[in-house]
């Protein structure tokens, strides 16, 4: 790719970012609310939009489907157990405790649709996502019976679970922000493995990458990354579905350029959702994640039918 | 009255006629009434009426007493199975909370009473008569009414305090159309969003700062939480250390008769001398 094409995405999100300091009910010349309320809304809206771009890209890249992301494979899902089973035990969102069950969260989930989708024989990437999505929907009715069932603090985990950026603790920003930057220099390091993970698992074989090994290197740091999105923000959809699409357009398919746009992309499309969510409709606010749902279901719909048509 | 005379009069035949036939005169029946909102079943004990209960919903745990009854699944999605099983000749069921089953145990030929969502103090006294009358004890309805009105402070304060009030953290609060909004202008307050023509919605944080509240309630998290929030410390309302924590969460967010002492309450907790 060349720097022109990298220019696009840092405009983009260079626009978004100019949105989200300068849109709200104060207007846009209050330094005071600028420095100390936006800019770190901002920060934790690009941290969690890379974050979800970075593994989503990083998972179609891996099963060589354009329908997987965290939310369908059930990492997102995995996390978000793990996060709300953390709170009702009183575990601190800062702690490494908290961290590690997430990121474990996130792995075992991810893992039991792997190991599902393998009982058939050879992994099947259909196999992989129907899997996920059957994991995914069973812990999704966990967290909710746990929600129903646990008293008095359901509601604000109600709104973790929806998603969204209404408070953000600098400490879990911080830590975040190192695992998803660690995460995504690894990926981008490893680029040529995913490369040839993109010719099937037999060319890559003989291109001398172990397509088992790398599979999991990727699901290791995609589960990091979206973990520590989820540790953020809670459940945010779309975004690791869209970015990739979106960013390939001007990519291209190779990783080298794919995976760092997808994750500039991906802080770009939050960011851009997440100060429309709370400017539009003032003196409301709407969670980020509903403003995800809202832009990406007619994407996911239309991905749909163009794929159908392109077999057709 | 001469209707009522006449009504008396036959009224007093057909016992006569029951007596000749039965030999005796059986007691009145008792009701079997079932609530599914715990405003509705502390209202019900306020009347004196816990005994003719057969039923609440999950969240009735007040007083005491509501928890030892037989529990009907929650208002949004009450059994409709177990409220029949129960053989009741009364449901009180929120109008706006599930039509759906109202209809469904109206077809069973369960009597359900529905009644309107309460948006100010007014609207619970007039939930509080129409129980009454329902349960047949008008007389204890009109003294329960007097009894609320006379907790609420009287006289309203020189210049009331703008108020901000969360009811469940990420900023969930109460706009105009809420009788939370109410309890606070009743208390001496004046809600920062009481002119919103809504009930709750998620308020953005940035307006809460910019209009900046003098008293903040919190029915929910701690105070510490609240200040952790970017510029929170900066607030009115936090120089003058009014971030009120002290409200009984369940007493003030339900539009029962709790409700008013906890307004009194808050009246003291807003202008009582620190």
């Amino acid at each position: 790719m060349g720097k022109n094409k990298f220019l696009i995405f840092l405009a983009a999100l260079a626009a978004a970012c100019l949105f989200s300091l300068a849109a709200g009910p104060a207007g846009w010349s209050n330094y005071d609310i600028i420095i100390n309320l936006r800019l770190p809304r901002t920060l934790a809206a690009l941290a969690v939009g890379a974050g979800l771009g970075l593994a989503g890209a990083l998972f179609q890249g891996v099963l060589k489907n354009p329908l997987s992301d965290p939310y369908i494979l059930g990492t997102s899902s995995g996390a978000t157990a793990a996060a709300v089973f953390c709170f009702l035990a009183g575990i601190e969102r800062t702690s490494p405790v908290f961290f590690l069950a997430v990121f474990a969260g996130a792995f075992g989930a991810t893992f039991l649709s792997y190991w599902l989708a393998r009982l058939a024989g050879r992994l099947s990437d259909a196999a992989l996502v129907l899997a996920g999505v059957a994991v995914s929907a069973f812990l999704s009715a966990l967290v909710m019976l746990t929600l129903t069932s646990s008293g008095a603090r359901s509601f604000s985990l109600f709104y973790f679970v929806l998603g969204g950026l209404y408070s953000v603790q600098p400490g879990v920003l911080i830590i975040s922000s190192l695992i998803i930057a660690g995460s995504g220099v690894l990926a981008m390091a490893r680029w040529r493995a995913l490369d040839a993970m993109a010719l099937g698992s037999e060319n890559a074989y003989h291109l001398g990458i172990s397509p088992e090994r790398e599979r999991i290197l990727f699901f290791t740091l995609a589960c990091a990354s979206t973990s520590a999105a989820v540790a953020i923000g809670g459940t945010i959809g779309f975004v690791g579905l869209m970015t990739p699409h979106i960013v390939r357009r001007i990519t291209g398919p190779s990783a080298r350029a794919l995976v760092p746009a997808a994750a500039l992309g991906g802080a770009a499309l939050l960011t851009a959702a997440d100060a429309a969510g709370r400017s539009l409709f003032s003196p409301s606010e709407i969670p980020a994640g509903i403003v995800m749902a809202l832009a990406g279901a007619p994407f996911f719909m239309w991905l749909l039918c163009k794929s159908s048509r392109g077999r057709a | 009255m001469k209707n009522i005379k006449c009504e008396l009069g036959n009224f007093l035949k057909l016992c006569a006629a029951a007596l000749c036939l039965c030999g005796f005169s059986s007691p009145a029946q008792a009701r079997r009434v079932v609530s599914l909102m715990p405003s509705y079943t502390e209202i019900i004990f306020e009347l004196g009426a816990e005994k003719d209960l057969v039923g609440v919903s999950n969240f009735c745990n007040w007083p005491p007493g509501a928890g030892k009854i037989e529990k009907t699944g929650d208002y949004l999605r009450p059994n409709i199975e177990k409220i029949y099983s129960l053989k009741p000749d009364t449901v009180f069921a929120g109008a706006w909370a599930d039509a759906s089953s109202s209809k469904q145990l109206s077809s069973m030929g369960v009597k359900v009473v529905s009644l309107s969502e309460e948006k100010s103090a007014a609207d619970i006294f007039a939930t509080v008569r129409l129980i009454a009358a329902e349960l047949g004890r008008r007389r204890e309805g009109e003294r329960l009414v007097k009894k609320l009105s006379a907790l609420m402070p009287h006289e309203p304060p020189a210049k009331p305090l703008k108020v901000y009030l969360e009811a469940d953290a990420g900023g969930w609060t109460a706009g105009g159309q809420s009788f939370l909004s109410d309890a606070v202008r009743l208390a001496g307050g004046r809600n920062i969003f009481g002119g919103e023509k809504r009930g709750y919605f998620q308020a953005s944080w940035e307006e809460v700062l910019l209009l900046d509240p003098e008293a903040v309630i919190l029915l929910s998290g701690t105070e510490e939480e609240f200040l952790a929030r970017p510029m929170a410390k900066g607030l009115a309302a936090a120089k003058a250390g009014r971030i009120i924590t002290g409200l009984d969460r369940d007493a003030f967010s339900r539009p029962g008769p709790r409700l008013f002492s906890e307004i009194k309450k808050l009246r003291g907790l807003l202008y009582g001398k620190k």
